[in-house]
């Protein structure tokens, strides 16, 4: 099976300018990054929601 | 109408500067206070377009994710590959996807910094917080990095006021040109001058004599000699290198051996004296996605799940090496800025 040059693009946003969550300075400290603009999707929705339909579909 | 945020975390480098003040009118940032040019840039406006698209068509986020889980649920070889500029919680929920569908799974890390990693796996790390570092060290090496290009503000919230700066140019790696003492080094006797260093810490009594009459190994130890009293004379050393290839670069082939010796010298000074490495990183959350991939697999990059459980493989399961052996121009990284959730063709190891 051949899956050719198929590609699905989702945009999604960047730690700490859209997406709020955790993330780590170089010396391993956790810092907060913060959603302070509204914009694309959240990384880990979309993932989260991809996972899901995966298995799902695995399911059929 | 101005909206100000206090405090926002920029991940323009590693540095991780968390005192910037973001003004946002009408839903674009105008302003990051404090943050230094690649902060400015991380930034930007908050502007990024928020389309997804089905072979370059545009759809809807919903049939592009289902469209994508179609392909992954398909594919013989995937492989989940993690841009810098992700949270913790979405790159938790990569590890949970790669781990759903038997994925090879990895991030810039493979391609950029795996010497440092595999050196500290092996030898462990003499490290510290920066906040450490700014409160206790007396003397600060510059090995081979000048932190005001990649790390702008590093040594404005990192270190002490007060301070003595040893810069060591390493070849072409210069170190900061207002430093108080200066080394100079060949690139090529970098890994035998830190062997050197690290000897003549061990056991400075004897100071370590020369193996033989060569000119070149005599220079190195000769260099040594002088600067390893610097050194242990130091109530708290702090060695700061940098990593990180160039923006575009590869990794350097040497780099294990590199970072394997700068380690073991760090550890070494903590017999006479106190010492920490620090490790600089480029932008995004690389420590923190190192971190989630280690707690959820045992391996912070270049893991395989495609036998079930996770597989660690430095040496020939990073991205560019799945890559490189299989249909490489169907599989390009992601900007950084995007999820990409492209389909790759790969043989099965």
């Amino acid at each position: 099976m051949t899956l050719g040059q198929r590609c699905v693009a989702i945009d999604t946003g960047l730690a700490g300018v859209h997406d709020a969550g955790t993330v780590l300075r170089l010396d391993d400290v956790p810092l907060p990054a913060r959603a302070v603009v509204s914009g694309p999707p959240a990384a880990a929705g979309v993932v989260k929601t991809m996972r899901e339909a995966v298995v799902r579909g695995g399911q059929k | 109408v101005n909206r100000v945020v206090e405090d926002v975390t920029c991940l323009g480098c590693g540095c991780a500067c968390d005192d910037i003040r973001v003004t946002i009118q009408d839903g674009r940032i105008v302003e990051a206070a404090r943050a230094c040019a690649l902060g400015a840039a991380w930034f930007g406006d908050g502007s990024l377009p928020a389309e997804a698209a089905i072979d370059a068509q545009r759809a809807s986020i919903d049939a592009a994710i289902a469209s994508a889980a179609e392909l992954v649920r398909r594919a013989r070889r995937p492989l989940v590959y993690l841009a810098p500029g992700v949270t913790n919680e979405a790159a938790r929920e990569a590890v949970a996807l790669a781990d759903a569908i038997g994925a090879a799974l990895d991030s810039v890390t493979s391609a950029t910094v795996m010497g440092s990693v595999l050196a500290a796996q092996e030898r462990g790390r003499a490290s510290a917080t920066l906040g450490e570092g700014r409160h206790r060290a007396d003397v600060v090496v510059w090995w081979g990095v000048d932190p005001a290009h990649r790390y702008p503000r590093y040594v404005e919230r990192y270190l002490p006021a007060s301070r003595t700066a040893i810069a060591v140019d390493i070849g072409e790696r210069l170190a900061p040109p207002d430093a108080d003492r200066r080394f100079l080094l060949p690139a090529e006797d970098e890994v035998a001058t830190l062997a050197a260093l690290r000897a003549l810490v061990d056991a400075p009594g004897d100071g370590a004599a020369p193996p033989d009459r060569d000119p070149l190994a005599a220079a190195i130890w000769a260099r040594a000699r002088v600067l390893a009293p610097a050194l242990t004379a130091a109530r708290y050393v702090l060695l700061v290198a940098d990593p990180e290839p160039a923006a575009g670069a590869q990794a350097a082939p040497d780099g294990h051996a590199r970072m394997s010796a700068l380690i073991a010298l760090a550890q070494a000074l903590n017999g006479p004296t106190r010492a920490a490495l620090t490790l600089l990183r480029g932008g995004g959350n690389r420590s923190g996605i190192d971190a989630v991939l280690t707690s959820q697999t045992g391996y912070p990059a270049a893991v395989d799940f495609s036998r079930g459980a996770p597989r660690y493989r430095p040496f020939d399961g990073g991205a560019l090496h799945l890559a490189s052996r299989g249909e490489a121009d169907r599989w390009r990284p992601s900007s950084g800025r995007f999820l990409r959730l492209s389909s790759v063709r790969m043989p099965r190891p």
